[in-house]
């Protein structure tokens, strides 16, 4: 599949208009343009249980069946949100209706923190993601290497504490103690005024 | 340990997926302290940007790929198809170029013929109803006797029977002509298009946003006991077996009662309950000021549950009594005859019903039972009933076991259309020396969609449903009460 490097909003407004008239492969742009974007929103505002992709794949689709109601001028990226947080209320809604009481109530009050979270800020976690980008560039190597082999490697704890020598239980608190060091970090910068480029179109 | 570190140690565990169930009850325990759920929220949302910052590289173009084969067909696409196709079988080559040239005209005609019966075949596409939200349990009876039970938003269709079965379900609906349709609640409708459009409302809630229709053609809504000709207008409509509760909030609704084909016209503002008996009138009134308070009559009002009055319930016990040998027949019957008949006084019991999906992950294809039990807020007055900030529902009831309730309220706008599902969780500890009573005072603003609450809303109904199918709930009482009414 071809990669399209950058989508200006240009491109974006055509490629939608392509689609209102029936071109239904011009979609791929918007999808390129936004993937990124839904996807990091729905990874962080998402509940234990939810495969994110799916919920992302799923708000695609459903723009695409409502592209004839989307207005010309308005903002794409906030109108594909808001279906995205349908989805995901949909799906958050089916999990607790299945989940037994026991095993689910936990995340349960985890995913009304997030829900209210989600509908009350309308901060584009992309920018965040750039941000944590930058704060990972600044942290050091025996930091990091935790985050690279639990988020990349995706290795078990175990294995974490054989390759540092350390016991399974310094791994879990050096694993909180670096997810709370750049989640500063990621709000330092957030509120330090890089907010211009949450103006950014396609920003949720 | 201080509950701090704790917390720490348990939600890392819950974070790696190594937490125990019940060590889960320890951290469910821990995150009602507001502090530590929201570094839990903030501690979370830093755990999936990292899996989000460490992906693999190449996850955007296959992302991309899935959703582009995921787009619902057109029309169009299939004539493309078909187009490639008689192209791609089109052999010229030039040696029978006359024969071919000869037959043109017969090929262009059977390449016509293709195509329009493309067009007849595929028009209905073009009038597919769409699913635009949904939540509960939600199912489709297709056409052809499919069921389908995972739908989502952006499912289209082109007819069928759509039951929202949970107390907390609803779907909306789209048309072609953007007409919408709201079904919510325990509801069943059958729905299809033939020249026009047809809904067949067995029981429940629907709420209706209908643009202008053909006057040839009107949208047409049957239940059991009326037929509803639609125009374009928005309304609700409420049906049970017995009656049509029909509240226009724009436009006009012709209501036709079937058991004796009398019809009225209900203009916008206007209501009529129209039941079976034909010695009721069809009373159009207007739509009266919203009510703050209610009370229900679980006698009349139940959806779900069983009602068994006082006087049963009665006759139950001395039965009891009798079998057990603590009284004579003798001595019962002179007992019942000293007990006032009242029929209204009784309890509501909720029933077994069984939710889709098992305790465990691997059981989703199965299904587990509560206890539920659901209540009319909106067929039980003529009023709609609306509470203020400060209104709080009261619940007197029964619980032999202490256990986990969700309590919820369903609401339409006041001014017409299905507004949400309210839900709200409670444990009751029943007090053993209290006979197992338990009052429930909620305040309206407790009950939540979102961050929405029902709060100067349409209350239309009311259901309470436990967390497992072994405690048994009896509900005495239920009431709205505005402590400012004036």
């Amino acid at each position: 599949m071809a990669e399209i490097p950058t989508i200006n909003d240009q491109q974006l407004n055509d490629a939608v208009a392509l689609v209102q008239d029936g071109d239904s492969s011009a979609y791929e742009v918007v999808v390129r343009r936004f993937e990124k974007t839904v996807r990091t929103w729905l990874a962080v505002h998402s509940p234990p249980g939810v495969d994110v992709d799916e919920i992302a794949q799923r708000s695609f689709v459903a723009a695409f069946s409502r592209i004839d109601e989307f207005r010309a001028g308005t903002n794409f990226g906030a109108w594909l949100t808001t279906i995205a947080r349908y989805q995901l209320k949909t799906e958050t809604t089916r999990l607790r209706r299945i989940a037994d009481y026991h095993t689910r109530y936990a995340p349960d009050l985890l995913s009304r923190e997030l829900e209210l979270r989600s509908e009350s800020s309308n901060e584009n976690e992309s920018v965040r993601l750039e941000h944590l980008k930058a704060c990972l560039g600044q942290t050091g190597e025996h930091l990091l290497r935790f985050v690279r082999w639990r988020y990349e490697e995706e290795i078990p704890l175990q294995e974490m504490a054989n390759r540092c020598e350390r016991s399974v239980a310094a791994v879990k608190k050096q694993l909180w103690k670096i997810r709370r060091m750049l989640h500063q970090c990621v709000e330092s910068r957030m509120d330090s005024g890089d907010s211009s480029r949450l103006a950014n179109g396609g920003t949720p | 340990m201080n509950p701090r570190e704790r917390f720490e140690e348990l939600w890392t565990a819950f974070l790696e997926g190594e937490l125990d169930p019940e060590l889960m009850v320890e951290l469910q325990s821990l995150l009602e302290d507001q502090e530590l759920l929201g570094e839990a929220a903030d501690s979370y949302r830093m755990h999936r940007l990292l899996g989000v910052a460490g992906g693999k590289s190449d996850a955007a173009d296959s992302f991309v790929g899935d959703v582009m084969s995921s787009l619902p067909r057109e029309s169009g696409d299939f004539v493309d198809g078909v187009m490639q196709s008689v192209k791609a079988d089109e052999p010229v080559p030039v040696i029978r170029r006359n024969i071919l040239l000869s037959r043109l005209p017969i090929l262009l005609a059977t390449a016509a013929a293709i195509l329009v019966g493309c067009f007849i075949v595929f028009q209905p596409v073009s009038d597919e109803i769409t699913i635009v939200e949904l939540g509960g349990e939600v199912t489709l009876t297709g056409d052809s006797g499919q069921m389908v039970e995972d739908l989502s938003a952006g499912y289209r269709f082109d007819g069928g029977t759509l039951e929202s079965s949970s107390a907390d379900a609803w779907v909306r609906l789209r048309f072609a002509d953007a007409s919408t349709v709201t079904l919510s609640g325990r509801s069943l409708a059958t729905i299809s298009q033939e020249g026009q459009k047809l809904l067949n409302l067995r029981h429940g809630n629907l709420s209706a946003d209908v643009s202008p229709q053909s006057q040839d053609a009107p949208m047409l809504i049957n239940t059991p006991s009326a037929e509803l000709e639609v125009v374009g207008t928005q309304f609700n409509v409420g049906a049970d077996a017995a009656r049509t509760r029909l509240v226009v909030n724009e436009g006009m609704v012709t209501l036709t009662r079937h058991s004796d084909g009398r019809s009225a016209d209900v203009p916008a503002n206007h209501q009529l309950a129209a039941t079976t008996v034909t010695a009721d009138e069809l009373n159009v009134a207007e739509r009266p000021s919203a009510l703050a308070t209610w009370r229900a009559n679980p006698g009349s009002d139940v959806v779900y549950g069983e009602w068994i009055s006082s006087y049963e319930g009665f006759v139950g016990e001395l039965k009891q009594a009798v079998a057990n040998g603590e009284m004579t027949k003798e001595e019962a019957f002179a007992k019942l005859d000293e007990f006032s008949r009242d029929e209204s006084s009784g309890s509501l019991f909720a029933l077994p019903w069984f939710k889709a999906g098992g305790r465990k992950k691997e059981e989703s294809d199965k299904k587990y039972g509560v206890q539920l039990a659901i209540v009319s807020i909106a067929g039980a007055t003529t009023a709609p009933v609306s509470g203020s900030d400060d209104a709080v529902l009261r619940v007197l009831g029964r619980a032999y076991s202490d256990c986990e309730v969700v309590v919820g309220l369903s609401a339409n706008n006041l001014n017409g259309g299905f507004a949400g599902k309210f839900e709200t969780h409670r444990e009751l500890e029943a007090d053993p020396a209290g006979d197992r009573r338990f009052v429930l005072e909620i305040p309206l603003a407790d009950f939540r969609d979102g961050s929405q609450t029902p709060i100067g809303l349409e209350l239309v109904e009311w259901w309470i449903l436990t967390t497992d199918i072994e405690t048994k709930l009896e509900i005495f009482e239920i009431e709205l009460v505005n402590p400012v009414q004036p």
